[in-house]
C-alpha cells in the first residue's frame, strides 16, 4: 500500500489510527504489527513471506549474538547473520543482474529468471543488519519478543521506502512510547506536508520528465535541461515527502525517526548534498561499513580506498543496474577531489557560483540515476549540449505551460516555507487564535489538494520503491 | 487546546470523507467522464496472489470516491490556474470553450488514407462511372486557430489541406466556415460541428453537385437539448464550469416519413433517438450514434440512390440530405466489413460522398479498407 493512495488515507489510516488509540497500551505493539503485516501484504501478497524469513532470521542472530559466551563465537555469529542478510538481499536483487554480466563477460548462456523485487527489501535489510551489528557492538540489548522484534522491522510508516532507521534509535520506543495531542498535531503536519510534496508536486514534475523522455533520449537542449530539471525535482519531492509522510506517522503512533533530508539543493558542495540528502542511508554507511573498514584514521591511501568502496556500494544498493554503479562511483569521485583538491579552489569563489556549480553536479548525477539504460546517457547529454538543436517546435509551449510550476518547485525546494511561518509566528505569537486558524486552514487546503490530484491521477509511481 | 482543535478537524474530515464514500450508493457510469466505472474486483485466491484484487479495490475506490467530480473539477482548475491551457489532449480557450487538440501525431494515416480515398474515386469512376464527392471538414482546431492557447502546437492543417485538394471531387469547407466563423458552428464542450455548422457544409455540397441548396427554413430547425455536455468537457475535467451547449436539428416532420434499417434488420421511422436526449452523449441524438450500414428509405422521389462512407461528423449533417437522396446508405469503415464496390453494385448506388472530419481523417486506421 503507499500513503498517497485513497485506500491508505481513508480506509487503513482512520482505522488502524481508531483502533490505536482505543486499544490499551499493552496490545498496541500486537494492532501496530498486524497492521503493518496487512498494510505490507496488501502490495506483495506472496513477498509477505520474505519480510517474514527476515525477520525470524534476524530475531534468531540477535539472541546468537547476545547470548554467545566468547568473542570469536559472538563475531562468526555476527558474521554469518550478516552473510544470511547480503544473500537475501543479493538473491532477490541482484542475482538477474550478476548472471547476465556473467554470461556476457564468459559467453555463456546462463538460464536468467526475472524475480521481481520484494518492496522495500533494501531498506529492511538494512534495518536487520543494523539491529544484529548493534546487539554485536553492545549498543542495544537483543530483542527477546519476537513480536516486538517484527515490529521493528516491518513498522509501517518506515517499511517501505525509509528513512532506514537504526534499532538502537527506536529500541525504547518499541517498548514504551509516549502520545499525545500535540505530537499527533505535528505528525499530521507533518504528513500533509509530505503527501503534497509527493501528489502535487513529484507527479507534476514526474509528469513532464516522463512525457519528455518518452520518445528516447535525443531532443532538443530546452527540453533536454527541461527533462534533466523536472526529474531532479521529481525525485526530490518524491522521496523527501516520502520521509515526511514516514516521519509524520510515527509522531502519530508515538516514535520519533531521525530526519532523513535538509533542503539538499542549497547545498553549496557535493559533500554538504551528501549531508543533507537520505542522511539515514549516508549514516547507515557510515556507521556499518566506512569507519569499519578505518575510515579516514588510516592514512590517504585506505581512506581514499573506504570511500570508493562506500559509494560503489551505495550506487549499488539504488539497483542493479550499471547506471547506478556509475552513479555511485560518480559521486565516490568527486568527494574524493572535493576533499583532496577543489575545495581549497572552491572555497575562494563566489557564493552563489558555488550553488550553481554543486547543483550542476547533482543534475549531472540525477541523469546517470535517470536512465537505466546506460547507453541512453551520453545521447541524452549530447541533447542537453545541443547536438540536435536549441530547441524544437514545443518549446514555447513546454515554457508557457511549466514556467508557474517550476517557479513553485523553485520555490518548494528552499527554506523559505519553513522561514516565513517561523516570522508569521514571531509576528503574531504562535499562541494567538489567528495563527491557529491560519495554520490550519493552510493544512487542509494542502490535504484537499492533495486528495483531488490523487483521485484524478493515474500517474503516481514511488521512485524509491524500486530499491 | 491548539493541537487538540486541529487534531479533531483532521480527524473528522478524514472520518467523514470515509464514511461518505462507504455509505454513498454507487454508480456504475459517470456521465460528466462520459465512460463506465471500475466495478468491485472478484474475492478470490488467484486474484488476491497475484496481487489483481488490490489494483482493482484501488481503481474502484478512486471512481466511487465522495464527490469524485468535484476532486475532478479540483485538480483541472488548480492546473487551469498553474497556466496549464490543456487536459487529455484538449485546449481551453480564452472564451471558455474547449477545442479539440490536433497534432502531428493524430496526423499518423493522412498520407494512407488521402492515397487510399484517391484510389477508391479513380475504381468508382472507371467501374461505375460515378464521381465520387469528398468532404474532408475542418475542424474547430483549424477554424478558430488564433483563439488556441498561445504556443499551442498544432499540425500544419493549410498543408493537409493542399494535399486534401488533389482528390478528385473534394470539396474544400475552409472558407464557408471561416466566413461564419463568428456563429455558432462548432459545439463549446464538444468536438463535433453544430446543426449550423453542417448546414453550412451542406451548401457547398449542393453546390459541388450541381444543386441549389434548400433555405434553411424548409428544415423547421428546432432544438432538442438546451443542456448538452459533450465529449471534450468531459476530457478536460473542468465540470464547474456550466457552460452547456444547445443541440438543435432540422424537425422529424420537416423531414417526412422515412424506414431506417440497421445493421442487424431492425427498422425504426427515424434518424433520430430520443433515447439519447436522456443519457449525457447528447450528440448520439443523430442516428444513435455509430453502425457498420444503416439504410435509409426516404419519401423524397429523386431517385438519388447515395452511399454515404463517413464518421460521426455526418450523422448531424444527414438530416439535409433525406430531401435530396431517395435511398442512403450509411457506411462506417470502421464496423463494416464487406467490400464497398459490392455495395454499390448490389443497392445500384447512384451518388456517393465520403464525409469525415479532418482530424477523424488523419488519424483512421480502418479507412483505407475502402478499397478492399
Amino acid at each position: 500500500m503507499v500513503f498517497s493512495s485513497l485506500e491508505f488515507l481513508f480506509l487503513f489510516l482512520p482505522l488502524v489510527a481508531l483502533l490505536y488509540f482505543i486499544f490499551p497500551v499493552k496490545l498496541r505493539n500486537g494492532l501496530l504489527l498486524c497492521a503493518s503485516l496487512f498494510f505490507y501484504a496488501w502490495g506483495e501478497p506472496v513477498y509477505l513471506f520474505v519480510m517474514l524469513g527476515s525477520i525470524v532470521m534476524n530475531y534468531v542472530f540477535g539472541l546468537l549474538i547476545g547470548k554467545a559466551s566468547t568473542p570469536g563465537r559472538k563475531k562468526a555469529a555476527l558474521a554469518v547473520g550478516v552473510a544470511g542478510n547480503v544473500l537475501l538481499l543479493g538473491a532477490f536483487k541482484y542475482t538477474g543482474f550478476f548472471a547476465e554480466n556473467l554470461s556476457a563477460l564468459t559467453g555463456l548462456t546462463l538460464p536468467i529468471k526475472e524475480i521481481a523485487l520484494p518492496i522495500g527489501i533494501s531498506f529492511f535489510t538494512f534495518q536487520a543488519m543494523s539491529y544484529i551489528i548493534d546487539v554485536y557492538r553492545g549498543n542495544a540489548q537483543a530483542q527477546k519478543n519476537p513480536l516486538d522484534f517484527g515490529l521493528y522491522i516491518s513498522l509501517f510508516p518506515q517499511l517501505i521506502a525509509g528513512p532506514i532507521v537504526r534499532y538502537s534509535t527506536v529500541a525504547g520506543e518499541i517498548k514504551e512510547r509516549h502520545i499525545d495531542f500535540s505530537l499527533a498535531a505535528d505528525g499530521i503536519k507533518r504528513f500533509v506536508t509530505g503527501l503534497a510534496k509527493k501528489a502535487l508536486l513529484a507527479n507534476s514534475a514526474g509528469l513532464v520528465w516522463d512525457t519528455l523522455t518518452k520518445n528516447g533520449a535525443e531532443t532538443s537542449a530546452v527540453s533536454a535541461w527541461t527533462a534533466a530539471l523536472m526529474f531532479s525535482f521529481q525525485i526530490y519531492f518524491d522521496f523527501s515527502g516520502y520521509s515526511d509522510m514516514a516521519i509524520g506517522l510515527g509522531r502519530i503512533f508515538g516514535f520519533h525517526f531521525e530526519e532523513n533530508f535538509n533542503y539538499p539543493y542549497v547545498s553549496r558542495s557535493v559533500t554538504e548534498f551528501w549531508r543533507r540528502w537520505h542522511i539515514s542511508l549516508g549514516t547507515w554507511f557510515r556507521e556499518y561499513l566506512y569507519i569499519p573498514l578505518g575510515g579516514n584514521r588510516k592514512g590517504t591511501g585506505k581512506q581514499i580506498r573506504n570511500i570508493l568502496i562506500v559509494w560503489l556500494l551505495t550506487g549499488l544498493w539504488h539497483g542493479a543496474s550499471w547506471n547506478f554503479v556509475l552513479w555511485g562511483a560518480y559521486y565516490g569521485v568527486l568527494l574524493l577531489l572535493e576533499k583532496l583538491f577543489l575545495k581549497k579552489f572552491t572555497e575562494k569563489l563566489p557564493v552563489f557560483l558555488r550553488h550553481i556549480l554543486t547543483l550542476l553536479a547533482v543534475l549531472f548525477g540525477w541523469v546517470l540515476f535517470a536512465f537505466d539504460d546506460i547507453m541512453l546517457v551520453p545521447k541524452f547529454i549530447g541533447s542537453m549540449i545541443g547536438l540536435n538543436g536549441l530547441s524544437d517546435a514545443y518549446s514555447p509551449q513546454l515554457a508557457a505551460s511549466n514556467a508557474a510550476l517550476t517557479v513553485i518547485l523553485a520555490l518548494a525546494s528552499l527554506p523559505l516555507g519553513k522561514i516565513l511561518s517561523e516570522r508569521f509566528k514571531e509576528k503574531i505569537g504562535e499562541k494567538s487564535a489567528l495563527f491557529g486558524i491560519a495554520e490550519t486552514a493552510w493544512f487542509i487546503i494542502l490535504f484537499i489538494l492533495s486528495v483531488a490530484f490523487i483521485v484524478e491521477g493515474t500517474y503516481n509511481p514511488f521512485i524509491y520503491f524500486r530499491f | 487546546m491548539k493541537n487538540r482543535i486541529f487534531v479533531s478537524v483532521f480527524s473528522l474530515l478524514l472520518a467523514a470523507l470515509s464514511v461518505f464514500t462507504l455509505a454513498m450508493p454507487k454508480k456504475d457510469f459517470s456521465d460528466n467522464e462520459n465512460r463506465t466505472l471500475a466495478k468491485f474486483p472478484e474475492l478470490t485466491f488467484e486474484n488476491v496472489k497475484d496481487g489483481g484484487f488490490t489494483l482493482g479495490f484501488s481503481e474502484w475506490l478512486s471512481d466511487h470516491f465522495i464527490w469524485r467530480d468535484a476532486w475532478v473539477s479540483v485538480k483541472a482548475a488548480v492546473s487551469v490556474a498553474a497556466g496549464r491551457r490543456e487536459n487529455g489532449g484538449v485546449y481551453l480557450t480564452k472564451d471558455g470553450s474547449f477545442v479539440d487538440g490536433f497534432s502531428d501525431e493524430d496526423a499518423e494515416f493522412f498520407e494512407t488514407n488521402v492515397n487510399a480515398l484517391k484510389s477508391f474515386c479513380e475504381t468508382v469512376k472507371s467501374g461505375y462511372n460515378i464521381d465520387v464527392i469528398s468532404i474532408i471538414a475542418p475542424t474547430a482546431t483549424v477554424v478558430y486557430e488564433e483563439k488556441l492557447p498561445q504556443f499551442a502546437v498544432t499540425a500544419d492543417s493549410d498543408a493537409l489541406f493542399e494535399k486534401l485538394g488533389e482528390i478528385p471531387g473534394f470539396v474544400d469547407l475552409r472558407s464557408a466556415m471561416e466566413q461564419n466563423s463568428g456563429e455558432y458552428i462548432y459545439y463549446r464542450t464538444d468536438h463535433h460541428w453544430t446543426y449550423k455548422g453542417a448546414y453550412f457544409a451542406y451548401e457547398q455540397y449542393e453546390k459541388a453537385i450541381g444543386r441549389t441548396p434548400l433555405n434553411e427554413n424548409v428544415f423547421a430547425i428546432e432544438t432538442v437539448s438546451d443542456e448538452f455536455f459533450g465529449t471534450l468537457y468531459s476530457r478536460f475535467g473542468l465540470f464547474m464550469n456550466k457552460n452547456a451547449d444547445t443541440l438543435c436539428a432540422p424537425a422529424k416532420t420537416a423531414l417526412g416519413e422515412m424506414k431506417v434499417t440497421n445493421s442487424k434488420g431492425e427498422t425504426c421511422d427515424s434518424i433520430y433517438s430520443e433515447d439519447a436526449l436522456g443519457k449525457k452523449d447528447k450528440y448520439l441524438y443523430f442516428l444513435g450514434g455509430n453502425d457498420s450500414l444503416i439504410k435509409i428509405e426516404t419519401g423524397s422521389a429523386t431517385g438519388k440512390k447515395l452511399l454515404l462512407i463517413k464518421d460521426s461528423y455526418a450523422n448531424s449533417f444527414l438530416p439535409y440530405l433525406i430531401p435530396d437522396s431517395s435511398e442512403i446508405y450509411v457506411v462506417d469503415m470502421r464496423y463494416y466489413t464487406g467490400a464497398v464496390t459490392e455495395l454499390i453494385e448490389e443497392a445500384g448506388i447512384t451518388d456517393v460522398l465520403v464525409l469525415y472530419n479532418l482530424k477523424s481523417f488523419a488519424s483512421d486506421r480502418y479507412f483505407r479498407f475502402i478499397n478492399e
